[in-house]
């Protein structure tokens, strides 16, 4: 008691005191619980900016293995043109084995098929990113929205890859993996001929301004959709409840 | 007739709550859950923000701001507890305190030791003002009078809700350093109040405050 009486706290006092607890002088008492007050108005007025910078390290992210797979899937479809148009003349001079002879082959025979997959993974790997806890309507509608747009370039990519070196021998031409979706979509090996010239007719007819790259059309669905979803749910949680004070 | 002024089931008085527990909403945030950062955010700004104002003064916002977009940035890279979380951010702002405080003396050509930047009124006027406004700003001027390691292991135990293990790791020292400094802020802080004048009114006070304190302690 009485080192109530003078400032010369002990060290037990002390401790006490920074835990927050009743003990030690009373001045020095409320003046402690002053600083560690409840939250004044002003003192939150940054919330808003901290937001935004969370939103934007958060949603890129999210959005990475999207974003990736829209990129690889730009470079394979890159990658696949030139592939496909390589195998064509090389299959034109004297067959695939040598193309696979520069190396790159390999690789970009691999290419092909992950070319066609990741626009397909676009509406199955975005799901658990959305769904996963924010199982609402904005990811249905994007995800339903945005692997429509992208078969199609890749598609006019081929057929175009097809058409250019296909003239000689457009049967084995056709032997290129690279050229395995395209004859899945047209329905057989006999009906890609048919199909890409429809295919590359439409097109020409319907958008002649628009690029086959597919990557524009795609890339304005998913990022504004997924960050008005989350906030309102856990909101009014903790916060005012937490700082009673006094 | 004790009891009655101890509301709170442990029968410990409290000068403030105890920390809000925040892993909960660090781990919501990290998968990106922007509600429960705006909880981390509420809960931890107010004292991120108080210890910055005795670390730079007036511009404890804007440094408060930086400290944010790191720890928006850098939140993915954190591992740890509800604590853990509180010193991690606490290291963060004082980083950016001392890269702003820095700067702004390589700005000004001034070598000013840094406890003397921020400012501050005279003794009297701080303590006074500190009683009887009980507002947190008063009281955050009169701790920023004390040297700077006392004032900061002060702050990041009380407004920070720290441990001494955890305020060690924001400064860089044992936590026997972090107590030690602390209790010498304490002591300071007391003094100070004592020749503010206002000191002691009357003898009232004081049995309620040692009532409490002696009940707890005998159960």
């Amino acid at each position: 008691m009485s080192t109530h009486r003078s400032h010369r706290i002990d060290r037990f006092t002390a401790e006490r005191l920074l835990r927050g607890e009743t003990a030690g002088p009373d001045q020095l008492a409320k003046l402690l619980a002053a600083a560690a007050a409840p939250a004044e108005r002003g003192e939150l007025a940054g919330e808003e900016a901290a937001v935004a910078a969370f939103r934007e390290a958060h949603l890129v992210p999210a959005l990475q293995p999207r974003k990736r797979s829209m990129i690889k899937t730009a470079l394979l479809k890159f990658v696949t043109l030139k592939v496909a148009a390589a195998a064509l003349s090389a299959t034109a001079v004297g067959g695939v084995a040598l193309a696979a002879g520069t190396g790159h082959l390999p690789e970009s025979l691999g290419g092909p098929a992950p070319s066609v997959r990741p626009t397909a993974t676009h509406d199955t790997g975005k799901a658990p990113t959305a769904g996963d806890k924010h199982p609402s309507a904005s990811s249905s509608s994007s995800s339903s929205s945005s692997p429509s747009p992208s078969p199609s370039p890749s598609l006019v990519g081929l057929c175009r890859a097809y058409q250019a070196g296909a003239g000689d021998n457009p049967g084995k031409a056709l032997d290129n993996p690279a050229f395995t979706h395209l004859i899945t979509v047209a329905g057989g090996k006999d009906k890609v001929a048919a199909y890409c010239a429809d295919r590359l007719k439409t097109r020409a007819g319907k958008a002649p301004a628009s690029h086959p790259t597919g990557a524009p059309k795609t890339h304005p669905t998913g990022a504004p959709k997924i960050h008005p979803t989350g906030a309102p749910k856990t909101h009014p949680t903790g916060a005012p409840s937490t700082r009673p004070g006094h | 007739m004790v009891f009655e002024s101890a509301k709170e089931p442990t029968g410990v008085q409290r000068l403030w709550a105890d920390p809000v527990d925040v892993s909960a909403a660090v781990v919501a945030a990290q998968r990106g859950d922007e509600g429960a950062f705006r909880v981390i955010y509420q809960v931890v700004q107010p004292g991120l923000l108080r210890y910055l104002r005795v670390l730079v003064g007036e511009d404890a916002e804007d440094v408060a701001s930086e400290a944010w977009l790191q720890i928006a940035r850098d939140l993915g890279s954190f591992r740890g507890d509800s604590d853990g979380f509180r010193g991690w951010a606490a290291t963060i702002a004082r980083h950016r305190a001392l890269d702003h405080l820095r700067r702004e003396r390589r700005r000004s050509g001034l070598s000013v030791p840094i406890e003397q930047m921020a400012d501050r009124p005279s003794d009297n006027d701080t303590a006074r003002s500190a009683l009887d406004a009980l507002a947190s700003d008063a009281a955050l001027a009169l701790i920023a009078r004390l040297p700077r390691d006392q004032a900061e292991a002060v702050l990041l135990r009380v407004v920070m809700g720290l441990d001494a293990q955890t305020a060690g790791q924001v400064l860089g020292k044992r936590a026997g350093a972090v107590r030690t400094a602390a209790y010498r802020g304490l002591r300071k802080l007391a003094k100070l109040l004592e020749r503010s004048g206002t000191a002691r009114p009357e003898g009232s006070g004081w049995g309620v405050t040692g009532a409490d304190g002696e009940g707890d302690t005998t159960q």
